[in-house]
């Protein structure tokens, strides 16, 4: 009869604390890296806006990772993150199905028009820098001139791509990385990348498991965690 | 480079005459007062451009400076030319807002040797000033904001002025005609061999 009480009273215990666990909000484009830096958290990959929005509407996250300095910020301001911290960079690529079925040599091929392309829509931070890399590139006109899917987060993109549902995508360099058994990359010139910088910050909620927040934050920012984002093909910014 | 009607052409030729002919006469004025630009569509490709080779240009200025092989004289011009990139540089900026080039961004990595004789220091630089008179001349031409159109007049006159005197510099005549305007996806595929993101992936 004891054992049968302490029994239901450890389940009852337990239930609260697996629905607990440390709780890490990524960008998509982390979602290979990431659970190769620490397999321990329970991980939420999306597009960095959804999960900014969710964080706003008290979702249980620990950590947000965000592939854009915007939505860190912008919770900093609110109160609802601390100091943003710069763990990772990232360029963007136009990425082809590997039989390239559309033909195209370049990014200026896209002009011709009557093709399809996969793009982040103008909220989540891959398609903001795609637009940006557009405008400096004087090519906006073809996110008229073809057909456009909006797609939000950079892992639909590259699924999109790789499923050959779209002649071309702009996914980042690391997103290829990671399914270039199905991608023919190209690359897009150096002088018009926007300089895409990861950011993430511990949430401030109430409850929130902030002790292991900062020790993910802390194995992030370790020489493990830097040689794995590298391996993983993001680029690194300078020791703090 | 796409066709070009009547009317595009003497915009060309316009702005080329002003680039060219007017340099010496507009490059006093280039630190008045301008409205500010308000950059419509494709202007923004004019001026990220501009602002990613002017500081690729200033990198030029700073090595050249170290270089040897230039009189006193034309350090002193080399010494302005720089100061006047750092004003380019924030001007462009300005325009640019949210779209502004951070320095870090971007580095400027030059071939090896390339300053080690004023001769192909004056090569190297030469082609940055082709490379910047080129686009600008088609921003000056084609950029739909008028205010936009008057600050890449502006440092086309500055900067065909510097290309004049580099060909002096290299016993070339300063200017062999109108100078031809570039795309920037002709300037760009230049731009991206002397240029790389730090601290970003390749």
């Amino acid at each position: 009869m004891r054992v049968a009480l302490l029994l239901a009273t450890a389940l009852v215990l337990a239930a609260p604390a697996a629905a607990q666990a440390f709780t890490v909000y990524g960008a998509a484009s982390l979602s290979s890296a990431f659970p190769v830096i620490d397999g321990a958290p329970k991980y939420n990959f999306a597009g960095s806006n959804q999960l900014q929005l969710q964080i706003e509407r008290g979702a249980p996250a620990d950590l947000f990772a965000s592939a854009s300095p915007a939505e860190p910020a912008a919770l900093f301001r609110e109160g609802k993150c601390s100091r943003p911290v710069t763990f990772a960079t990232n360029v963007l690529v136009m990425v082809t199905p590997k039989s390239n079925p559309a033909g195209l040599r370049s990014v200026y091929g896209l002009r011709n028009g009557n093709h399809r392309l996969a793009v982040g829509t103008a909220g989540v931070p891959i398609g903001a820098y795609t637009r940006q890399l557009l405008r400096r590139m004087q090519l906006t006109s073809i996110l008229s001139t073809n057909t456009v899917s909006l797609e939000p987060n950079v892992n639909s993109i590259v699924a999109k791509v790789g499923l050959g549902s779209a002649d071309a995508g702009f996914p980042y360099f690391t997103d290829y990385l990671a399914a270039q058994n199905r991608l023919r990359v190209f690359r897009l010139p150096t002088w018009a990348q926007p300089p895409v910088r990861y950011q993430m910050c511990v949430v401030k909620r109430p409850g929130a498991d902030t002790a292991s927040a900062n020790r993910f934050m802390q194995r992030v920012l370790a020489s493990r965690g830097r040689s794995i984002l590298k391996r993983f093909g993001f680029g690194l910014t300078p020791r703090r | 480079m796409a066709e070009i009607d009547r009317a595009q052409f003497l915009r060309l030729g316009v702005a080329g005459v002003v680039g060219t002919v007017g340099a010496g006469l507009l490059a006093g004025p280039a630190s008045a007062a301008l409205p500010v630009p308000n950059p419509q569509g494709d202007d923004v490709g004019f001026l990220s451009f501009g602002a990613v080779a002017e500081l690729t240009s200033r990198a030029w200025y700073t090595q050249a400076l170290g270089a040897k092989g230039f009189t006193a004289g034309e350090r002193r011009r080399l010494q302005q030319a720089h100061a006047a990139k750092n004003d380019h540089i924030k001007r462009i900026n300005v325009a640019l807002r949210g779209d502004a080039i951070q320095a870090g961004d971007f580095a400027a990595t030059f071939p090896d040797g390339a300053f080690a004789t004023k001769a192909r220091a004056v090569g190297l630089g030469e082609r940055i000033e082709s490379l910047l008179v080129g686009t600008y001349l088609n921003g000056a031409a084609f950029a739909h904001d008028a205010a936009t159109r008057l600050l890449l007049g502006r440092l086309l006159a500055y900067d065909a002025q510097m290309l004049a005197w580099m060909r002096g510099l290299a016993g070339a005549p300063a200017a062999s005609g109108l100078a031809n305007p570039l795309s920037l996806e002709q300037a760009g595929a230049t731009l991206d061999r002397l240029i790389t993101t730090p601290n970003f992936p390749v």
